[in-house]
């Protein structure tokens, strides 16, 4: 049977630090809610006190400065829907927003929320790590940094401390120019990703890859980088590779996916989408890179 | 014949008369309703797929306060009782679990949360029985046995010609080998149970479609007299046949009497998916054949559908035979098996959805080999008005044995003049609405081939389809419907006749027949469908049943009311005149036009004329059917004709719907805006059918692990094209009410052949069903 | 205490913090308006506003929505006055059963609170968080436009 819990309303951060601290594994932090209240109700966790971030002033935001990027723990999901409009170095975010769960999720879930349930298939972690973002973290021992690709440690696990909690998501904006893409395989218009790649490509002023990141979910126990892919697209010149050359990155980043059979998908249907999602966001963002039309 | 006069309420898109409660949320389902001082009931389901009590220790749980009753197999009656249609047949609580998540006991307490607890308190020492979860495994001998029956039922056959002949008059054969998922209704609503006892008389709410057969399934799984239960079915969610006759209403009665309150039973959603039924899985292995010029010669079927748990059926429905009635040649058989999973049942179009499907692939791929367009091939070979029914050959043998060659001997003369031919097709017909519909879809431009995409851009290739599908219009063999009319002395009218209301607004549409018959405006007509004390028997909405045989009693319940109102108007305000000078118009009673006199009166004038009187004339006039309606699935169906456009992204399997055409002949439209929805809601469902749904079950346990709406796909408002069309072709019906028959299975039916066949024009491949993302890739051959 | 404002009333319920708001605004408030179907998020048929966003309430704990407005089905219009969006439903009929009308209502009035002259596409994709397992998504899609429409007219008289 489901537990009953205790709720309380912190209304700071220290508060809620010091109250999961004290209250330990029985005490969840309750941010939007929705995997939580799910996770409940289906007993997967019996928390036995809820202690509800959403009184927390402050932590809803997204501040668009020279050279970094903030965005509230809090911030809901809707508003970074709406964050390109702010600033279009976002675009990739808030098309990922709106793929995910319903419009009435999106109103509460959090990206804090996103981040530490670290479902496999979370569609904002592979294109936060794609895109080099970090992590501010606040726990009894104080704040720390950490960038998003050490979050997951596997389904559900993060590397947080006990009383940790996320209050700021930043990306520090590159120095050159920059594309990044996001596509993943999914059912009907809402649905959980099935498989997804997330890339972010920077190139000399010669056309050459200088970083690269490409990052999957859902083809492993955590969301991963394909070190393969990356090592194929390093110092090639992006707008020569032809459609073959894409193909061939994709299958070097299905080397390195080790996808499950579930309810979902198997395992081979994902490693053969891995190749076309990977390919896909190449093109993407080729095509940014050199201005042409989609 | 009936003369055919200008309808003023029938045909008309009036607005259902329980809008405003939709819209504003006051509409009560069972899970909104409740009585004074109930208690809440849980029920303990099995862990197990199956296995026996040994013992069952619930001395924990009743020593947990606010536990008010335990039930347990120890207080059940030991006979079985059947829902309709053999959806169903078991004994309430027997002590033997058959699936995981089978009723086991339940608990009555004061609050829901007492009673989740003390079902988990309640020790049970299991037997573990081998259990079969593979229909094809539990046919065999020697398999683990369900059921004291016997998994296997005595497969029901249809047989004519010579299918050997026929074969070997063929030019092309075609095999298929295809199986069907398992689809869940997934009805939003959910749905409860509440019984109260008063004395030895016992008052259920709870949704139901079908009403009449719940009080029948009560008295025959507990014993009760008939006129001792009163059953209160409340509007449903989109049930599309699930919520008829279900177990765990008859355990709410049972615990409701063991806890002498009344006892509320809510199923979560959960339990609505996992536990009560679903679509059977089905398998079809058939053959069929045709000749160079495009006739079809022959058909072989071998159809197997699992009947899960408690399923007891050895057919599942199907007029597809009827429909390609070009076929000289068949043998048809289907067959039911047991297996240890949920039960299975009737879901909307049944056979019409699976071994109908089967068959439109062969036919198509027979016209693909002999070089016929889809919409000429089907043209072709399909049922006109006049044909003789080939799925009902050995029926029509039997019936006229049975009857001596006379089948209408006990139907009234006047009926049996007009009766249409038994055994042919009386009216309706899918080749007028082909031609009509590739005109409309630009089918000759659109198509470019068999297996040939109609563009291609990068890896999107897009097809078109189409497909057809029929079915019956409600039937007579369960039994026959009857309704009454009631004329209140303030004029108002009420119809109670037994039906369901899941969204197909029967409050409406009998509303309409009986405001037609009557002559009165729509607003005075009120519907009663649920309450079994005041309808009498009917079909309930079954078969799509309700406006054809529903309708056609409600009108026959109507015209006796007006026969009687006028009878006495006629004597006591119009001198004496002949009754048949008299008509109601707009609920005016006067002459006819031509006729003397120009006096007018209304109905409640003439109800009101003797209250006072002291010779005590009637001052209330009771309609009814007085005969029974005659058999009609010796003759009538339902036909749809569906178009399609895909797109296929090629790479990922991925499938958007792009454009929908929906033909409909089901005679006359008695409300089009209810007729549309009930069309393109069929079309939705089929597609989901065909590109989503499928209930999984687990290897180990044969538990569904996708009961819940993320992983058990359903079509959102984006994934239909919002300017989907429908289009009615109204070949009236010779006895149908104002010439409408049946409509709500048909259009399911005719979806899943049709995007499945644009999937294959778009791709070359034919894929099974669902067409998910990754079937269609693996159909491709690409992972 | 847990203190909520639904349709412009506020109540004071015991221990009802820890309990779904879809839970509360049914047992405890009498509000039936609101449907629990899939409990899960998925369906939208709980679907309420939230300081005029759209919520599946299933979700949200009632303590979570202290200091909010909540308005549910119930508040949004008379059976003498219904509110545009409610006639339009019924208008183009969108709806079948009626089990998720109220949601989708709900998610429809939030939806042309932002954007008052949506397209067909916009409208479709916005009904989207809400399922309809009747099958009558074209209808409803047009009583977004036909609501849409009606609202402009009134803010233009």
């Amino acid at each position: 049977m489901r537990s009953q819990f205790d709720y309380h309303r912190p209304d700071s951060v220290a508060d809620a630090v010091r109250m999961k601290h004290e209250l330990g594994t029985d005490a969840l932090f309750w941010a939007g809610g929705t995997d939580l209240v799910l996770q409940w109700k289906a007993e997967k966790i019996k928390p036995l006190h809820c202690i509800d971030l959403t009184a927390i002033d402050g932590l809803a935001y997204i501040k668009s400065e020279d050279s970094i990027l903030r965005i509230g723990g809090l911030t809901s999901l809707s508003e970074i829907e709406r964050a390109d409009r702010q600033d279009p170095y976002l675009r990739t975010l808030a098309d990922v927003a709106r793929l995910m769960a319903t419009q009435q999720t999106r109103t509460i879930a959090t990206i804090a929320g996103n981040l530490c349930n670290a479902s496999p298939a979370a569609d904002l972690i592979p294109p936060l790590i794609a895109m080099g973002a970090y992590l501010r973290v606040t726990g009894e021992e104080g704040s720390r940094e950490l960038p998003v690709e050490q979050l997951m440690l596997g389904p559900g696990r993060t590397c947080l401390h006990d009383s940790e909690m996320v209050t700021e998501i930043y990306i520090p904006r590159p120095t050159q120019a920059r594309a990044s893409s996001y596509r993943r395989i999914d059912r009907t218009v809402v649905d959980i990703a099935l498989v997804s790649a997330a890339g972010a490509i920077t190139l000399d002023d010669d056309g050459v890859v200088g970083s690269v990141v490409i990052a999957l979910g859902a083809v492993a126990p955590t969301v991963i980088r394909s070190a393969r892919a990356e090592a194929m697209l390093r110092g090639a010149v992006l707008s020569s590779m032809s459609y073959a050359d894409l193909q061939q990155v994709g299958e070097a980043a299905a080397d390195d996916a080790t996808p499950i059979n579930d309810v979902r998908a198997t395992a081979g249907y994902r490693t053969a989408m891995v190749k076309v999602l990977v390919r896909r966001v190449l093109e993407d963002i080729s095509r940014s890179l050199t201005g042409e039309p989609e | 014949m009936e003369m055919r006069k200008k309808l003023s309420v029938v045909g008309k898109g009036v607005p259902v008369k329980d809008a405003t409660s939709k819209v504003m949320g006051s509409l009560r389902f069972a899970v909104d309703m409740g009585v004074h001082r109930m208690a809440y009931g849980k029920i303990l389901r099995s862990p197990h797929p199956h296995a026996r009590i040994k013992a069952i220790d619930t001395s924990k749980a009743e020593a947990l306060p606010g536990v008010i009753a335990i039930l347990t197999h120890h207080d059940t009656p030991r006979n079985n009782w059947e829902a309709a249609w053999f959806n169903y047949r078991g004994k309430v609580l027997d002590g033997v679990a058959r699936f995981v998540g089978d009723e086991v006991a339940a608990v009555a307490a004061e609050t829901e949360d007492i009673a989740r607890q003390a079902i988990e308190l309640i020790d049970i020492s299991w037997e573990i029985l081998p259990h079969v979860f593979d229909m094809a495994q539990a046919a065999k001998p020697g398999s683990p046995q369900v059921r004291e029956e016997g998994n296997v039922r005595p497969p029901s056959r249809v047989e004519w010609g010579d299918v050997v002949q026929g074969e070997a008059e063929s030019d092309f054969i075609v095999d298929c080998d295809v199986k069907f998922p398992s689809q869940q209704y997934a009805s939003l609503g959910r749905n409860a149970c509440i019984a109260e006892w008063e004395d030895d008389k016992v008052t259920l709410w709870t949704s139901s479609q079908t009403p009449s057969e719940l009080k029948d399934g009560v008295h025959e799984a507990l014993g009760i007299p008939q006129n001792k239960i009163r059953v209160l079915a409340l509007p449903s969610g989109s049930s599309f046949g699930l919520w008829w006759s279900n177990n765990f209403m008859m355990v709410t009665v049972l615990l409701a009497k063991k806890a002498g309150r009344a006892v509320k039973i809510e199923l979560d959603n959960e339990e609505c998916m996992a536990t009560v039924k679903r679509r059977h899985e089905e398998h079809s292995r058939g053959r069929m054949g045709c000749t160079r010029d495009g006739r079809l010669t022959f058909l072989k079927m071998d159809h197997m559908i699992d009947n899960g748990a408690y399923g007891f059926k050895n057919d599942v429905g199907y007029t597809c035979l009827d429909l390609w009635s070009g076929i000289h040649n068949a043998s048809s058989q289907v067959q039911g098996v047991n297996t240890n999973r949920v039960t299975a049942g009737c879901f909307r179009g049944v056979g019409d959805c699976t071994l109908s499907v089967a068959m439109e692939r062969m036919a198509d791929q027979l016209a693909e080999k002999a070089g016929f367009d889809p919409v000429d091939f089907r043209a072709r070979n399909q049922i006109g008005q006049g044909d003789f029914l080939n799925g009902l050959k050995g029926y029509s043998d039997e019936v006229m044995k049975n009857t001596n060659g006379d089948p209408l001997a006990f139907v009234a003369p006047e009926l049996r003049d007009k009766w249409p031919e038994l055994f042919h097709l009386s009216s309706g017909s899918t080749v007028p609405m082909l031609r009509d519909g590739a005109e409309r879809f630009r089918w000759g431009e659109r198509f470019k081939g068999w297996g040939k995409p109609s563009s291609v851009s990068g890896a999107k290739q897009r097809g078109i389809g189409v497909g057809t599908g029929s079915h019956t219009c409600g039937v007579e063999a369960e039994g026959n419907s009857s309704s009454i009319v009631r004329l209140n002395p303030d004029g108002s009218v009420k119809v109670f006749c037994s039906a369901g209301r899941q969204g197909q607004g029967s409050e409406t549409t009998q509303a309409q027949v009986a405001a037609e018959a009557l002559g009165v405006p729509l607003e005075i007509v009120e519907v009663e469908t649920g309450d079994t004390d005041a309808c009498p028997w009917g079909h309930g909405s079954i078969a799509s049943n309700t406006m054809y045989r529903g309708g056609w009693a409600t009108r026959e319940a109507a015209l006796d009311a007006r026969r009687q109102i006028l009878e006495l108007a006629a004597r006591e305000c119009f001198e004496g005149m002949d009754p048949e000078s008299l008509d109601i118009v707009d609920g005016v009673i006067g002459p006819k036009e031509g006729q003397p006199s120009n006096r007018t009166t209304t109905i409640s004038e003439v109800l009101n004329l003797f209250r006072s009187d002291a010779l005590g004339q009637m001052s209330s006039i009771t309609g009814q059917s007085r005969d029974p309606m005659p058999p009609t699935i010796a003759f009538s169906r339902q036909f749809a004709t569906h178009f399609v456009e895909v797109e296929v992204d090629m790479d990922t399997g991925q499938i958007k719907v792009l454009d929908y055409l929906a033909l409909q002949d089901s005679g006359t439209v008695v409300n089009p805006q209810v007729l549309k929805n009930q069309v393109i809601g069929g079309a939705i469902c089929g597609l989901g059918f065909a590109l989503y749904e499928e209930l999984k079950f687990s290897p180990e346990t044969g538990e569904a692990i996708n009961a819940n709406l993320l992983d058990y796909k359903l079509l959102r408002t984006a994934d239909f094209p919002a300017n989907a069309e429908v289009i009615f072709h109204e070949s009236y019906d010779p006895v149908g009410p104002y010439g409408a028959r049946g409509a709500g299975e048909s259009p399911i039916a005719a979806a899943i052949p049709a995007v499945s066949q644009a999937v294959y024009n778009a791709t070359g491949v034919w894929v099974d069903m669902p067409m998910t993302p990754e079937n269609v890739i693996r159909a491709l051959g690409k992972v | 205490m847990t203190k909520l404002t639904v349709n412009n009333k506020t109540y004071e319920i015991s221990g009802a913090s820890a309990r779904t708001l879809a839970s509360v605004l049914r047992n405890d408030l009498g509000l039936m308006g609101t449907k629990v179907s899939c409990a899960e998020g998925e369906c939208g048929s709980c679907t309420v506003l939230l300081d005029g966003k759209p919520v599946t309430s299933c979700l949200v704990l009632a303590g979570q929505a202290q200091g909010r407005q909540i308005e549910t089905i119930e508040g949004i219009g008379r059976a003498e006055e219904l509110h545009p969006v409610q006639q339009a439903f019924i208008d183009e009929q969108g709806f079948q059963c009626g089990a998720c009308t109220p949601g989708f209502i709900m998610s429809a009035k939030a939806f042309l609170a932002e954007n008052p002259n949506p397209s067909e596409d916009e409208a479709s994709i916005a009904m989207s968080g809400n399922i309809c397992r009747c099958g009558a998504h074209p209808y409803i899609v047009s009583a977004v436009l036909n609501a849409a429409e009606k609202m402009q007219k009134g803010r233009e008289s």
